[in-house]
């Protein structure tokens, strides 16, 4: 039994658990919604079962995953637009809120609306490659763009976000509760 | 992994932020949990018949175990399939009688099918129907429904009788350039045929709890 098969079914076995809480909190990222991130990891694991027979064993699951979800999440906004009915991160409302039960602070919800000061595209990398931790590679790869692409997008968004946090000091990003991270 | 693009500060805001949309996320819905359980499966299967390094003989056994494991799409899909390609998108005449003669078209095809068939209602997830026609499949008479979205997108629920009387789970498939999400109740086989898989599937939750409530679709 070779290594790489090993690590395959380890991968499978180990890591598409941690993979679908990814999918799910960029989903979530991206809609600012609960319900409608559950939606699109379901859509997303549903088209995943459909064309599970194209995934090529040994290559990057996780990155064809967040492809799949990506580009399930383009064309929802884009069918949206064609009717006019618009939603960002930045209109993130009560109702996306109510639903972090307990999380419900202040702080929490800045820290989710933050993400409504980057522009779309670098919003995307910001998530990809800060939040969960893609290699660039990867995020070209989910993006459908060039790695010089991802890079110039990272670094303006990182600027994006150094300004952002200059401008109200960093405890206001310190503060939120229940998380395993920060401090 | 995030150290190597942010600076202390900027790395303390993307870790605050993965929290804050790890928690404002929730937890994996139940949903979720069961298609990722598949597709775990589903992946480890062809990852078994793909290995190259295999003698013949263990990837033929293994072949022949994966479809064992994994039961052959039933032949009334194909029919579904073709009925959907040569009716649905007929411009002329995509149905046989039309949804403003909805009873005279269920009481016309629910005796052909020998058993009370109905259309549900698909509206709330933006699909209007069209109407119905008779068409034929291996076992006998079926009925063809094709509706329509608000785009001139068509899809076809296609339902016939399934004498095996088994029930069998949904299962959702790609078929070139359509998806198929087909199942059976024991009365009947159904296969839904649209663009998307996953408005085949929404479709698909909407028609079996509809007839789940009431054998006539209503």
């Amino acid at each position: 039994m070779d290594v790489k098969t090993d690590k395959d079914a380890a991968d499978l076995r180990v890591n598409l658990d941690s993979y679908v809480e990814q999918l799910q909190r960029y989903a979530f990222a991206l809609t600012a919604s609960r319900d409608r991130a559950q939606d699109l990891v379901q859509n997303c694991l549903v088209r995943a079962l459909a064309n599970s027979h194209r995934f090529v064993p040994g290559t990057n699951l996780r990155a064809w995953l967040f492809t799949l979800l990506h580009n399930l999440y383009v064309s929802e906004v884009r069918s949206q637009s064609r009717r006019g009915d618009h939603l960002s991160v930045s209109d993130l409302g009560d109702d996306a809120v109510a639903d972090g039960g307990q999380l419900v602070h202040v702080e929490f919800r800045d820290m989710v609306a933050s993400l409504g000061a980057l522009d779309p595209d670098q919003r995307a990398v910001i998530l990809l490659v800060g939040v969960e931790g893609l290699s660039y590679k990867e995020a070209a790869e989910v993006l459908g763009v060039p790695i010089g692409t991802v890079m110039s997008r990272l670094s303006r968004g990182r600027e994006t976000l150094r300004n952002l946090t200059d401008g109200v000091g960093p405890r206001r990003f310190r503060v939120v509760g229940g998380g395993k991270g920060g401090d | 992994m995030t150290e190597r693009f942010f600076d202390p500060e900027l790395k303390a805001y993307v870790d605050n932020l993965r929290d804050a949309l790890s928690a404002g996320a929730g937890p994996t819905p139940s949903g979720v949990e069961a298609l990722k359980v598949k597709l775990r499966f589903r992946l480890t299967a062809f990852r078994l018949v793909r290995r190259a390094r295999w003698p013949a003989a263990v990837a033929i056994v293994a072949g022949v175990a994966l479809l064992l494991l994994v039961p052959a799409q039933p032949g009334f899909v194909g029919e579904a399939i073709s009925a959907h390609r040569l009716y649905a998108n007929d411009p002329v005449q995509p149905v046989e009688i039309d949804a403003g003669h909805r009873e005279q078209l269920m009481t016309w095809l629910s005796r052909r099918l020998g058993e009370p068939v109905g259309a549900p209602a698909l509206e709330a997830i933006g699909l209007k129907l069209l109407g119905g026609r008779l068409v034929s499949n291996d076992e006998g008479p079926a009925a063809q429904f094709t509706y329509e979205d608000g785009r001139g997108g068509r899809i076809t629920l296609f339902v016939t009788r399934d004498d095996d009387s088994d029930t069998s789970e949904i299962a959702v498939e790609d078929d070139e350039d359509v998806a198929v999400a087909y199942w059976s109740d024991g009365r009947f086989a159904y296969a839904i045929v649209a663009r998307a898989p996953e408005t085949a599937r929404r479709a698909a939750d909407i028609a079996i709890a509809t007839y789940r409530r009431s054998p006539r679709g209503r």
